[in-house]
């Protein structure tokens, strides 16, 4: 865990520290889209951390996606 | 990152065929022989012919839109709030894209080559490579992806040349043994990934100088015919190397590369695959994050486009390592689940084509009255 904590700082120590001048020209809304994607990296980042299996991207898209592919690929396979 | 950027076609066609091939000739022989048997050559040739029908909707909608990227002249037919209804799946379903290629390439590398290192270190490192290329923009990348498009092609060619003394050519039939189920089952796998991601340049194609669009449209069909026929060869190789058992061979290229053994010249050559696959996963990962930026800069018109590279990257990278533990869930999303979310990127291509041409019915309808 410790390993992964600190991939994670030093990741986003990173991105902060290259992005910083960026910032601080920016407008709201550049703030706005740049801080809900950090909000959202920052979320898989502490599945990533702790190793916990809460619902994720794949989740959202397996609900939506899945029982139509699988329906397709039963469809293909032989009787 | 500018519309003023532009690249010219010759280096459009390396991007198209960098993008279509790329990791794809290491992953994708494996679970077409398992769908499509010894018939697998003719499925990729079936899916190669309706990803030219792609491509020319992609280039009728370049045609008709030079200078925009997609969600720019969706944005002006169906208005924001829809556009934000279709982009916005798009956009998640493209975060999974670039993770699960990311998370390929990192399962490939530690269960083949390097077993004891953590994968989110190539994942961490192939996405930091790739988000410094798409900052330094597109011209670059399409200068740098030339060379790197040519080592795999060169790779690849290495690889089944010297694999020539263990090709068993009575491997190849039967054919067609099991009726037309398992090619279409093939045909819809090869389809689904790559040709229907062929979508992604619609948000690439506006870079291009368009004052040589019909030569240049010639030479991105013949991309397509050169990768069906590269792909058909690699996956005919593989069935001729490693007959029935082909299906059971996750990385064909690689586990063919394993069998050439030319004593005292050339042993244990297989690392070699690993160039190709590197390369080609780092070139497309660099694409999909440049589209996945982009598409997000314009969506919500935001001026620095080089900003949200970085988060994106970010969000990537966390994706990859946390969104299936296991490497048989990966293998479930690639081969079930993400062939149909690829072909549903058709929804939203549909939906412009149906826009442009009420559009164009319109401004026809309005020419003669103002006459």
């Amino acid at each position: 865990m410790l390993i992964r904590l600190t991939v994670t700082i030093v990741l986003y120590v990173l991105m902060l520290a290259s992005n910083a001048s960026a910032l601080k020209r920016s407008s709201r809304k550049e703030l706005a889209v740049y801080g809900a994607m950090t909000m959202l990296s920052a979320y898989a980042g502490i599945l990533f951390v702790m190793q916990k299996q809460w619902p994720n991207l794949d989740t959202i898209l397996y609900s939506i996606y899945a029982w139509p592919a699988k329906a397709i690929i039963r469809m293909f396979k032989p009787s | 990152m500018n519309n003023k950027t532009t690249i010219s076609p010759q280096q459009a066609t390396l991007l198209f065929l960098s993008f279509i091939t790329s990791s794809a000739i290491v992953f994708i022989p494996n679970p077409v022989i398992q769908a499509a048997h010894n018939g697998a050559w003719l499925s990729m040739l079936l899916s190669g012919l309706c990803g030219m029908l792609m491509l020319a909707l992609v280039l009728y909608l370049h045609r008709q839109h030079p200078t925009q990227a997609f969600v720019q002249y969706f944005r002006d037919m169906f208005g924001a709030w829809f556009t934000m209804l279709v982009i916005i799946p798009f956009l998640l379903s493209l975060f999974m894209m670039t993770a699960n290629i990311t998370q390929g390439l990192g399962l490939f590398l530690t269960s083949s080559m390097m077993v004891e290192t953590p994968i989110y270190i190539f994942h961490a490192f192939t996405l930091v490579a790739a988000a410094l290329t798409v900052r330094a923009g597109i011209e670059v990348m399409a200068r740098m992806f030339g060379l790197l498009i040519f080592i795999v092609f060169a790779t690849v060619a290495f690889v089944l040349l010297f694999a020539i003394p263990d090709y068993d050519p009575g491997a190849l039939l039967p054919q067609f043994n099991d009726g037309w189920k398992p090619i279409a089952y093939g045909t819809y796998l090869t389809y689904g990934w790559p040709y229907s991601e062929i979508f992604l340049f619609t948000s690439i194609f506006c870079f291009v100088r368009t004052d040589t669009i019909k030569k240049w449209t010639k030479s991105l069909y013949g991309a397509i015919v050169f990768h069906m026929a590269v792909f058909s060869i690699v996956i005919a190789c593989t069935i001729m190397t490693f007959g029935k058992s082909a299906a059971e061979r996750k990385y064909s290229l690689y586990e063919v590369a394993r069998v050439i053994e030319i004593t005292g010249i050339f042993e244990r050559i297989e690392s070699v695959v690993g160039i190709t696959l590197i390369a080609g996963s780092y070139m497309k990962i660099s694409i999909c994050l440049f589209v996945l930026n982009l598409t997000a800069c314009r969506l919500f018109n935001l001026k620095n486009d080089r900003l949200p590279v970085y988060p994106i990257s970010i969000a990537v990278f966390f994706l990859s390592v946390t969104m299936f533990p296991t490497e048989s869930e990966a293998f479930e999303c690639w081969t079930v689940v993400w062939p149909f979310i690829a072909i549903c990127f058709s929804v939203p291509l549909l939906l412009a084509l149906a826009g442009t041409i009420v559009r164009n019915n319109r401004r026809r309808g309005q020419a003669p009255r103002k006459q």
